[in-house]
């Protein structure tokens, strides 16, 4: 009488410990249920070493915007959907910040911040104004991205 | 400097379900909690359907269809388990509906590999960065890779696996048996070559 | 005193050790008066506009815990119609000079001869007694110890904040002249920021560079138009009335500004001792710098950048993109952020719909 899925559940730990030691018991006198156990041991081994499987960047927002037509049933035509998740994937979605359209590039370096900050800190009184020319001076020559144009006063 | 991706999961204030009635609030919810499920969500597709094409249809179907039935969906519920639930029902539907001859039992298998007819020379071909192992899990009948995706890898607990194939323990336990069975047949030189040390 | 930079920066290395372990001079503290300001204190700022001089300084400073930038710099200071700085950066070697006149200041490369000029914010030294030493008083405790450097006799004077969100000040005054020899800076940790320290100073006679002038051939671009501004002036830019940042404890407002370039609404605040900058930008969406990194809080998300002492924080609220930038502890600006208010991380869903939207007007 050998020992069938319970080599399975004790592979796997998911017996009681008095049915453990029964099925160890048993292992300990049988060589054809060792050999199956090493067996399954190794299958599991095996199955461990699968490659990980990695969905298309833009799976994500195509079944998103599916799901939105089933609500909506109108708004964003197909073919849309479709040309425009090769563009821009589901990193974009994923990123907290919110993606801006395609033309736009405002983002202003942060350290241009920091030598302003220097310069305002110049009037200071207090300032060390070696220091503060310093600072607001550490790429003396950087060409500033264009700001857009929303930016002058109306 | 370094910029800092955060996963979607923790980094967005709470998902609060709203009444069923709030169709966007609902809308919310559903698109993250799909997000953050995502890429195991699509690793089950995979290992059930064996290739990109039909796990990327098989998870959207499953995904319009969760959606429709999200009013019924528990909030504070597993969401990944219940979507797995509704995938595997799809894909088992799925199957029924394009395989003219009777599907495959476990019975039919006991010990002797059975070619899966769909795993073609092209196919086999096809999914050469699979690896041995993919392959043979192609092989398998749908119930045993079923049981053998969401316990062996995905690394799932004998009840959550019941629970997504609405199956009593038991028979999540003789399933799985008798799938490590069939893969052995399937992987015969490589459990070999790992007992004597080989690999 | 020149040496060799490598030998300079070590002495300067020393002395701030020295410094922190307080192994300085055994003699008197002298605790501050608090009916009234420390006079060296108030003599090192009335020495600022008045004192002629020349010498040799060297500025220190420590970006991050590994990167440390340092310069010479060759001064000449003859107030109030010149100040030329010329600097020679150890290191990768860039020099650049500063020259400050009444009303603006010019920066340029002198071996490429182009460079930059700002007309600035006039100096505030006219209002320190009455703005900012009572700010300086609340905020910090005051000790000072007689010192010596440069074989002159001079004071030192420490300034360490009440609140422990930012740099202590550490201030070496020639008694004689009241001329600031050497400022210092540390973290709320301890950690060195900043140091800038004479290495060879010499007074010199009001007007000595009375017939100074700028090098012709300068190629100047304009940079940073600034200029006061009005609450109803802010308002207009910014589409309806300023976020009002909850700065950190200590820190007033000494000014509304717009400016020409960046965020057009600039706001100035002080604690008596250091500036925190606040900008904003009438925005729908958050447009972080580029660089900062994103923190979640419960409330929504904010984007952080630190450089030496100094921290960016950057935010949305109400449609409005706001950024602060001081000598203060991300802690502290974090909390302010979301004492200010921060408006919620938008919705996946709301991102998804605005994204399809902005790629079918691409379309």
């Amino acid at each position: 009488m050998h020992l069938s899925h319970e080599l399975t559940a004790y592979l796997d730990g998911t017996l009681t410990a008095e049915e453990a030691s029964v099925v160890a018991a048993h292992l300990a006198e049988c060589t054809e249920c060792r050999t199956t156990l090493d067996d399954l041991r190794a299958v599991r081994s095996l199955l461990h070493t699968a490659p990980p499987i990695r969905p298309h960047p833009a799976a994500l927002s195509r079944t998103l915007a599916r799901i939105a037509m089933v609500e909506t049933r109108q708004t964003v035509p197909q073919w849309l959907i479709a040309v425009a998740t090769m563009a821009v994937g589901i990193a974009l979605l994923l990123q907290l910040r919110v993606p801006t359209a395609p033309r736009q590039s405002n983002r202003v370096s942060a350290l241009w911040y920091f030598q302003q900050q220097a310069e305002f800190a110049a009037v200071h009184p207090m300032a060390d104004v070696t220091l503060t020319s310093y600072l607001s001076s550490a790429l003396p020559y950087e060409t500033f991205p264009e700001w857009p144009a929303a930016q002058k006063t109306r | 400097m370094e910029r800092v991706q955060t996963p979607l999961a923790g980094s967005v204030p709470g998902t609060t379900f709203g009444s069923a009635a709030d169709r966007t609030a609902s809308q919310e919810s559903f698109a993250e909690l799909l997000a953050a499920h995502w890429q195991h969500a699509y690793r089950f597709a995979y290992y059930l359907t064996g290739n990109a094409h039909d796990s990327e249809d098989l998870l959207q179907q499953a995904a319009e269809e969760a959606f429709r039935a999200f009013h019924r969906f528990q909030p504070g519920t597993r969401f990944d388990r219940w979507l797995f639930r509704i995938m595997h029902n799809s894909f088992v539907d799925r199957l029924r509906r394009e395989r003219r001859r009777k599907i495959f039992s476990l019975d039919d298998v006991s010990g002797a590999a059975v070619m899966d007819p769909a795993a073609g020379p092209s196919e086999v071909a096809e999914g050469a960065l699979d690896g041995p192992v993919l392959r043979a899990l192609r092989a398998l009948p749908p119930d045993a890779r079923a049981v053998v995706a969401l316990v062996d890898l995905q690394g799932l607990p004998y009840d959550a696996a019941a629970e997504i194939l609405r199956c009593p323990i038991g028979t999540v336990r003789s399933r799985l048996h008798r799938a490590r069975l069939a893969l052995r047949e399937w992987l015969r030189p490589y459990v070999d070559a790992l007992q004597q040390g080989d690999l | 005193m020149a040496g060799r930079p490598e030998d300079s920066i070590s002495s300067v290395l020393l002395l701030g050790l020295a410094a922190t372990l307080g192994l300085t001079f055994a003699l008197d503290v002298r605790r501050l008066d608090a009916a009234t300001g420390p006079a060296p204190l108030v003599q090192s700022v009335r020495a600022r506009s008045t004192v002629a001089y020349q010498g040799e300084q060297i500025v220190v400073t420590w970006e991050g815990t590994t990167h440390t930038v340092a310069s010479l710099v060759q001064v000449e200071h003859d107030p109030p119609d010149w100040t030329q700085l010329d600097y020679l950066a150890l290191g990768p070697s860039r020099r650049f000079t500063v020259i400050r006149r009444p009303g603006s200041e010019i920066r340029f490369d002198p071996q490429r001869r182009t460079g930059i000029t700002t007309t600035g914010l006039n100096s505030e030294e006219d209002i320190f007694e009455s703005a900012h030493l009572p700010w300086l008083l609340e905020n910090y405790g005051i000790t000072m110890v007689p010192d010596e450097l440069l074989g002159r006799r001079a004071t030192r004077i420490v300034l360490v904040p009440e609140i422990a969100d930012r740099p202590s000040r550490t201030l070496v005054v020639d008694d004689v002249t009241g001329v600031l020899l050497r400022s210092e800076r540390v973290g709320p940790k301890g950690s060195l920021g900043e140091v800038t320290t004479f290495l060879r100073f010499e007074v010199k006679p009001a007007g000595w560079r009375k017939t100074a002038s700028v090098p012709t051939g300068l190629r100047l671009t304009p940079q940073l138009a600034v200029r006061a501004a009005t609450a109803e002036e802010v308002a207009r830019v910014l589409g309806g009335p300023p976020v009002q940042v909850a700065v950190p404890e200590g820190f007033h407002k000494t000014g509304d500004y717009l400016t020409g370039e960046g965020p057009p609404v600039v706001q100035i605040y002080s604690d008596g001792l250091t500036t925190l900058v606040v900008y904003q930008r009438r925005d729908s969406v958050a447009r972080p710098p580029e660089g900062s990194e994103l923190v979640a809080t419960s409330s929504g998300p904010i984007w952080v950048q630190r450089l030496g002492l100094r921290t960016l924080v950057h935010w949305s609220l109400a449609g409005k993109n706001v950024t602060v930038v001081g000598y203060a502890t991300r802690t502290s600006l974090q909390a302010a952020a979301e004492r200010t208010g921060i408006t919620a991380a938008p919705r996946l869903w709301d991102r998804l719909v605005t994204w399809l939207r902005e790629v079918m007007d691409w379309f």
